[in-house]
């Protein structure tokens, strides 16, 4: 058993991160996320409509991973928890990310972007031309174009909810809150580094308690409206949460990577052990089978259901290339971890979770490309093909510009404040913890 | 606790294991044996071969658990020699205290290094005060 810490052995005003220790890394991201946004920005200008799809799937596997970090500061603060105070501030860092994903999310305010991407949008918009001529209501006049083509009835019915005013009112909803969360929670944090006072404590378990709720309906609703609404006529009551699922075990997994690296530049020695590796371990574990849980659930309910419209998400998934990408993460999203995670002593290892960790973020996003991808073809052929050639090069470009330039603002921006709560009543509680 | 005393890692896990990974087989075998096997039922216009897993899932899930859990309670309850319905320590006085405040240490007789005398003497070496034989009554 280690020495017990006290506040004497904590540096006063706690750990401040200096970037130029971790400029390795950092280089690493500016360089990816550079060559990223070059390649990205020839081909949002030459190849608009399969682009689309890559720029939303590099943006959401970046949002996933911060708002899994805006879930985790929450959860923390409600639940009253005392292990974690010493990557408490990494996650809050982390969630703060969510200004630069918004940056990176606007091109898909583009109407050239979103008209291949959400079909609906591009029916919306022809009826709102219509709207125009004839002086009627877009949806009348949507009414009006679905009396020629069935299939658009759907999107009269859908009408009060799928409208293009109220998807941007919405987008800009789940920045501000996700924003708002992170930002004030950060803030309460920070200012008890200077006063020690236990109310920032009790007022940030309040609020969390409060704002979780929003919270839920943002992640919800957000995976709705940007992934879900890809084929305006399917649907599941599972996606929200699936989506979330994915979030907070992706973000889990960057948290354990950072901590590593942090320590390994000398960081944190004194108040991150073995222990919150088990702990954050046994998070991840449990995120592993929650995932599979909602996946399963979602499969279940609809292989079994059997309802055309709804069914049609699987049969793409499960046709021709993308059924090896269905079983691939069958075994990689949630059997390998499961078995590798089970252990116990493995889960303190610190090899075993880096590579676990790196291995969990690579499915995440395998995951991630699997639910938007396999709409690209379909969509933009109409049916004709499955896959557009060489697509792939312009998501792994996209990948790297979002992944890059996150990466980078967040690892520059480490420095601002102490790497952990420095004043915080319960730090000492943290840094002793034992499970 | 386990730490201090040098314990090794309990054996419980790996019962659970193979408990949990019977209740899978049994649920499985159970499904496939009499819904494709004996009798196929067509159920939802579903195959009546592998392909009907999926509907198989929700049972393998649930058995696994049961199964995990029963292993959990009576494998521990073995392991422990539970129950039993007296233990001779149940006669020192100061027992009961080691259930509120108090540590108890207590050397079996059947321990290899156990003499009558010299444990006495190392418990007092090493600065005990309430040191007492305790002798099974039969």
């Amino acid at each position: 058993m280690s020495h017990h810490v006290t506040f004497q052995d904590l540096p006063e005003g706690g750990e401040k991160f200096d970037p130029a220790r971790g400029s390795k890394l950092i280089g690493g991201f500016a360089m990816a996320g550079l060559i990223g946004l070059i390649g990205s920005a020839f081909f949002f200008f030459t190849r608009t409509d399969t682009f689309a799809y890559s720029w939303l799937f590099a943006v959401f596997v970046a949002f996933t991973v911060v708002v899994g970090a805006c879930f985790w500061i929450l959860l923390h603060n409600a639940s009253n928890s005392g292990w974690g105070i010493s990557i408490r501030r990494l996650f809050e860092n982390l969630a703060n990310m969510i200004l630069v994903v918004g940056l990176f999310a606007l091109p898909l305010l583009v109407p050239a972007v979103q008209n291949p991407l959400w079909e609906w949008m591009a029916h919306h918009r022809e009826a709102a031309h219509h709207a125009h001529d004839s002086g009627e209501t877009v949806k009348e006049a949507l009414h009006h174009m679905a009396q020629a083509d069935s299939h658009l009835h759907i999107l009269v019915e859908k009408f009060g909810y799928l409208n293009i005013g109220g998807w941007h009112v919405r987008f800009f909803l789940y920045f501000t809150i996700l924003w708002f969360i992170a930002s004030t929670l950060r803030k309460r944090s920070v200012m008890q580094d200077s006063d020690g006072n236990i109310k920032h404590t009790i007022w940030s378990r309040q609020f969390s308690c409060l704002l979780l709720f929003f919270f839920a309906l943002t992640a919800t609703f957000a995976s709705v409206d940007w992934l879900m609404t890809l084929d305006y006529s399917w649907f599941s009551t599972m996606w929200g949460v699936y989506i979330f699922a994915g979030c907070a075990w992706s973000s889990m997994a960057v948290m354990i990577l950072l901590v590593t690296w942090l320590k390994s530049l000398g960081y944190l020695n004194k108040v991150v052990t073995d222990e919150h590796y088990h702990l954050m371990g046994k998070l991840l574990f449990a995120f592993t089978v929650f995932w599979a849980y909602i996946a399963f659930s979602q499969y279940f309910l609809i292989w079994y259901a059997n309802i055309t419209e709804e069914t049609r998400f699987y049969l793409t998934r499960n046709t021709e290339t993308w059924r090896w990408v269905s079983i691939f993460i069958l075994v990689g999203h949630f059997a390998g971890p499961f078995v590798i995670l089970l252990d116990q002593q493995r889960k303190k290892k610190t090899r075993w979770m880096v590579g676990m960790c790196l291995w969990i973020l690579f499915m995440h996003v395998v995951d991630i490309y699997w639910n938007i991808i396999p709409e690209r073809g379909p969509s933009l052929t109409h049916g004709e093909q499955w896959l557009i050639p060489y697509a792939w090069i312009q998501d792994v470009f996209a990948l790297l510009a979002v992944v890059g330039g996150v990466g980078f603002v967040f690892l520059r921006g480490l420095g601002k404040f102490s790497l952990y709560p420095c004043r915080d009543p319960r730090l000492i509680e943290s840094a002793n913890v034992v499970n | 606790m386990d730490v201090a005393m040098g314990n090794p890692r309990s054996k419980l896990p790996w019962l659970v294991f193979f408990g949990g990974a019977t209740g899978f087989t049994v649920a499985f075998l159970m499904q496939f044996l009499t819904q494709v096997v004996i009798y196929p039922t067509v159920v939802q216009g579903k195959p009546t071969d592998i392909y009907t897993l999926p509907a198989f899932f929700p049972v393998m899930f649930e058995l696994t658990i049961l199964f995990s859990a029963f292993t959990t309670l009576f494998g521990l309850l073995a392991l422990i020699g539970l129950p039993r319905l007296n233990h001779p320590l149940f006669a020192s006085k100061r027992f009961p205290k080691f259930s509120d405040d108090g540590f108890f240490v207590c050397i079996e007789a059947r321990d290899a290094k156990f003499t009558k005398e010299g444990t006495k003497s190392f418990l007092e070496g090493i600065g005990g005060k309430n040191i007492e034989l305790v002798e099974d009554e039969i």
